[in-house]
């Protein structure tokens, strides 16, 4: 299990998987509409299952991914920072006052990191033990994450990040860019026909059509396989 | 110096009435703040050590419209929005006393 808070990390303020919950090991665990259409599109492009299924598992880790990407804790930080110095300035008058008004204003901004990077950590622990455990890369990544969070918060209250712990961040982040996986281009491309045939019913065959056409054409310039060649 | 402040705050932190849980998390925070991050803990918290009850309120309650993210930002940042106006007057209500 990833430390949030360091080596001395031994406890989590939620457990990320309940004993309970056994990993996802089969195909059939994957309901959704969007998911059958990427096992069938996979399936016809000679996928095996057992590959099928290791892609579909990182797919669930990337969508993870986005959503926690959601969590922008400067952009927390910038409203906070609104809404902390709209008060009225008569308490502020004193230079005590500021004093103690700075020092509050930076231990409720810490307070936020905090709870931004264990609820973020948390989210991608979860996903990698749904996965199984298999993504072990994702519980070091969400190490990563937490400490260049806890780092930066010594530089609070300004911004969070100097130039040097901007890039640290964003060259993991491009490393999972560039791992995001075919599935997801599949579901992207399902997810905008659906749009597409809900807004327009009467031509749902054409546009079925069309997003068959569009996946097979990234499949091609992906190299990945032979749209035409029969399942094996 | 800095270890006298840890286990300063752990003690204050021990005395306080939250929970044995979340007594835990506050002492693991401590252990484990870089030196800054303790420093402001420790300033904040001994000049207001019964405020930390309300402290680990705000934070619990800002890890749940964190987690809402997950499912529907809007209301999380919503929920955020509340906390902060929130902090904002416990603010001016603390330096007033």
């Amino acid at each position: 299990m990833f430390e949030i808070f360091g080596k001395q990390q031994n406890e989590e303020p939620k457990q990320p998987m309940q004993e309970t919950e056994k990993p996802v090991t089969s195909l059939d665990s994957f309901k959704e509409e969007a998911d059958q259409y990427v096992i069938k599109i996979l399936r016809e492009n000679n996928f095996d299952d057992e590959r099928i299924l290791n892609l579909m598992l990182e797919l669930q880790a990337s969508l993870a991914l986005e959503n926690i990407k959601d969590i922008d804790i400067e952009e927390q930080l910038d409203e906070q920072e609104k809404a902390l110095s709209s008060g009225s300035g008569e308490a502020y008058e004193s230079e005590a006052a500021k004093v103690k008004a700075g020092k509050l204003k930076k231990f409720f901004k810490m307070m936020t990191i905090v709870a931004g990077i264990t609820i973020g950590s948390i989210m991608i622990a979860d996903k990698s033990a749904e996965a199984g455990g298999r993504s072990s890369e994702w519980e070091r990544y969400a190490q990563r994450w937490a400490d260049i969070f806890m780092r930066d918060t010594a530089r609070m209250p300004g911004k969070m990040f100097d130039d040097s712990r901007r890039k640290d961040f964003m060259g993991i982040d491009r490393q999972y860019q560039s791992q995001r996986s075919l599935e997801m281009d599949i579901r992207r491309i399902f997810e905008s026909y659906r749009q597409k045939i809900q807004s327009d019913p009467s031509n749902a065959k054409f546009w079925e059509e069309q997003r068959d056409k569009e996946v097979r054409e990234m499949l091609m310039l992906r190299g990945i396989t032979n749209p035409d060649q029969p399942r094996q | 110096m800095e270890k006298d402040k840890k286990l300063a705050l752990e003690s204050l932190v021990e005395k306080s009435s939250l929970s044995e849980e979340d007594k835990g998390f506050w002492k693991q925070m401590i252990a484990n703040s870089p030196a800054e991050f303790m420093e402001t803990l420790a300033e904040v918290l001994e000049m207001y050590p019964e405020e930390l009850p309300w402290f680990n309120d705000i934070l619990k309650r800002k890890q749940a419209a964190f987690a809402l993210f997950e499912t529907d930002k809007e209301k999380g940042m919503e929920t955020l929005r509340g906390i902060y106006k929130e902090e904002q007057m416990k603010m001016e209500e603390l330096i007033s006393k």
